[in-house]
């Protein structure tokens, strides 16, 4: 299944590519998704709450490293949840591109390939601990 | 397996095996969870390392601790280190004792960030447990506190036969419909025993079981009462029950009938109600799970605790570590001196504290996620759920997104204690499902959760909605930040071993250092006794 999307999201991707799009693509879905899963906390348009929840637009974490990054979505960090069993790999890649290139942040392109690979890896390592009571 | 190992491993007592030679050969085969289990079988007493406080090799040698947290974690290392001869100082930012061991009742008040305050408007004798709900058997470590502190539990029904099953997003049959629970777990039971039955009958298991047991397989299958001896067909059964109840004189009732199978799997079965440590039984503390948090608080001296501090910054050395604090009413800075300090604050909330960690150990503490959690209680004018639907407890499981699941209240039943009426825990979605319903408004939620139980008790359940009820979003509570935090297995073997240690003078434990009971009590007071030892073994190497 996750081979088949990759497929199609490669087909889609070269599509995309050559109609000359570029991170913005992501804003529809994106937005959607950041509504739903990040702005509880990060507040509207990446903001922030003073002291508790940092702001993601501007954000050096959010700008820098893109594997730390990954590894924050998928597995969590330092408080942040993981939404590995709420979103689909390529939703995943949506939001982080999303929160990447939006509210002047200009981060660039997480690939897909680049999200599998380290959901693929996190997948195999989870070994049935429950989420609690 | 062959036949003959199948036989062996069932461990046939007719073979004059001693059982010390038995225990012995089942450990060979099963591993030590089989010996455990076969040594209960017997009731061969032992006791899990974990269900009563370590003892400790010293007397805490003059040593004072500075514990961060009121919490359950923070409340039993102040209790067992004092015992012991440690100098306890508790220091909780909070106006209360019990961190997230709290239950909603009239006048309690819940302030999630960036939100209104709700001052809950139950009945008198109402109450939600917005924190930890349920407690298994098998958590001796949580129930030697409520033994030993005094603490009345009462039974928690986890799982009735009468609530429902409700899936809106599965095709079939039963999509959008109201399944009892019971009728659809007794036909999955039944048809399987139909399948096994046939196929076993029939031969097919020939080459895995041997004849004997293939008959006394049959045999169990047979007087299960599920399916008919002879063509061994599943059908309508007194397990299943009755859809007319039998009464007095010729009303000899009718028993209902099976759902097909094809219909029967269309519905997924409620599996996380199943394990181990959510049997159907479970227990809760009478009057709300609060009370577990009051016990400890009451076996504390007052000055134990030091309520409204906000700690700002921890600073350790040769000499000794130095908290800074913030009263949070008046706003005065306070300086604080101990031998160690143990944080139980959740690690998302330590994360604010400025502290001088190594890098090593700072790093670890990053390695954990927050467990978003919501809950919702509703108040009802009536307790509908048992008066005409028959529902004594247990959790109705639900597919609609951000809801999970309604429990029904075990306390008050049948209204003997307050009166017809009760609060239901509307929703109580966990990990990233909950977020999208932390986002909604105060209203917004409320109206959420009754529309989403009026799908499953149509035409009662907004009916009998008082109109209170109470939320809590605790990844959006100050001093929370999460309902509760796990690690990745990535950090727990790589970094949950560096924690537990502790960096010089600081440690960490609560709920974050027991990585297998995330989320429970027996987690959060588990933690403390553990770190207990961690200390212990520092100080005793000192003297």
């Amino acid at each position: 299944m996750k081979n088949y999307f990759k497929i199609l999201f490669a087909i889609i991707g070269v599509t995309t590519l050559t109609a000359a799009a570029s991170a913005q693509d992501h804003s529809a879905e994106g937005a959607e998704i950041y509504v739903d899963y990040c702005e509880a906390c990060h507040q509207v348009d990446g903001e922030g709450y003073e002291d508790i929840y940092p702001a993601l637009k501007d954000n050096a974490f959010v700008l820098g490293d893109q594997e730390e990054l990954i590894y924050l979505l998928l597995e969590g960090r330092a408080g942040m949840p993981t939404f590995i069993a709420d979103l689909e790999v390529e939703q995943l890649t949506t939001i982080i591109n999303y929160i990447r290139n939006s509210w002047g942040n200009a981060g660039g392109e997480i690939s897909q390939d680049a999200m599998d690979e380290a959901y693929e890896f996190i997948a195999e390592e989870d070994d049935g601990f429950g989420p609690g009571n | 397996m062959t036949k003959t190992e199948n036989t062996n491993a069932t461990g046939s007592t007719e073979t004059g095996m001693t059982k010390r030679s038995f225990l012995q050969s089942v450990g060979m085969i099963g591993g030590t969870a089989a010996v455990m289990t076969a040594m209960q079988g017997w009731n061969i007493g032992f006791a899990s390392e974990m269900d009563r406080p370590p003892k400790m090799s010293t007397d805490g040698n003059g040593k004072k601790i500075i514990i961060l947290g009121a919490g359950l974690s923070g409340m039993v290392l102040a209790f067992e280190m004092a015992k012991k001869g440690y100098k306890t100082q508790i220091i909780e930012a909070l106006d209360y004792a019990g961190g997230r061991c709290v239950s909603a009742r009239k006048g309690s008040v819940i302030e999630e960030i960036g939100s209104d305050k709700q001052v809950c408007n139950f009945q008198e004798g109402n109450y939600v447990n917005y924190g930890p709900w349920r407690i298994p058997a098998e958590h001796r470590s949580t129930i030697y506190y409520c033994r030993t502190l005094g603490v009345p539990l009462e039974v928690m029904v986890n799982k009735s036969n009468k609530a429902y099953y409700y899936y809106q997003e599965k095709e079939g049959p039963f999509k959008g419909v109201p399944v009892r629970q019971g009728d659809a777990d007794i036909d999955f039971k039944g048809y399987s025993t139909e399948l096994l039955a046939k196929v076993a009958d029939q031969g097919a298991l020939d080459t895995i079981i041997s004849q004997e047991d293939k008959e006394k397989l049959l045999e169990h299958l047979r007087r299960s009462g599920l399916i008919d001896a002879k063509q061994l067909n599943y059908r309508a059964n007194r397990a299943r029950g009755h859809s007319v109840y039998p009464g007095a004189a010729t009303n000899f009732g009718e028993l209902s009938d099976p759902f097909s199978m094809a219909d029967v799997l269309s519905i997924s079965g409620a599996s996380r109600n199943e394990t181990a440590d959510h049997p159907a039984v479970m227990f809760q503390a009478v009057g709300g799970m609060d009370q577990i948090a009051q016990g400890l608080k009451n076996a504390l001296s007052r000055k134990q605790i030091r309520y409204n501090s906000e700690v700002t910054d921890i600073v350790q050395d040769d000499n000794g570590v130095t908290v800074t604090y913030k009263d949070t009413k008046s706003g005065k800075v306070r300086t604080e001196k101990a031998d160690y300090v143990v944080s139980t604050a959740p690690l998302g909330v330590m994360q604010k504290i400025n502290i001088n960690l190594s890098e090593e150990f700072a790093t670890a503490l990053k390695a954990t996620r927050g467990n978003p959690a919501c809950k919702m209680g509703v108040e009802m004018n009536s307790r509908f759920w048992e008066n005409e639907d028959m529902i004594y407890g247990g959790a109705t499981s639900t597919d609609i997104p951000g809801q999970r699941l309604i429990s029904y209240p075990s306390g008050n039943m049948f209204g003997h204690a307050h009166g017809d009426t009760g609060v239901l825990l509307g929703y109580y979605p966990i990990g990233g499902a909950s977020v999208p319903v932390s986002n909604m408004t105060m209203a917004e939620r409320i109206e959420f959760a009754i529309a989403a139980g009026e799908k499953i008790h149509p035409g009662k359940y907004r009916q009998h909605f008082t109109g209170e009820a109470m939320s809590v979003a605790w990844h959006k509570m100050k001093y929370a930040l999460a309902g509760w935090e796990n690690w990745s297995r990535r950090g727990r073997t790589r970094s949950f071993p560096v924690m537990q240690e502790g960096d010089r003078r600081i440690f960490v434990s609560g709920n974050i250092a027991s990585p297998a009971l995330g989320g429970w009590m027996a987690g959060a007071i588990e933690g403390a006794w553990s770190t207990m030892e961690v200390i212990d073994k520092r100080v005793a190497k000192q003297a």
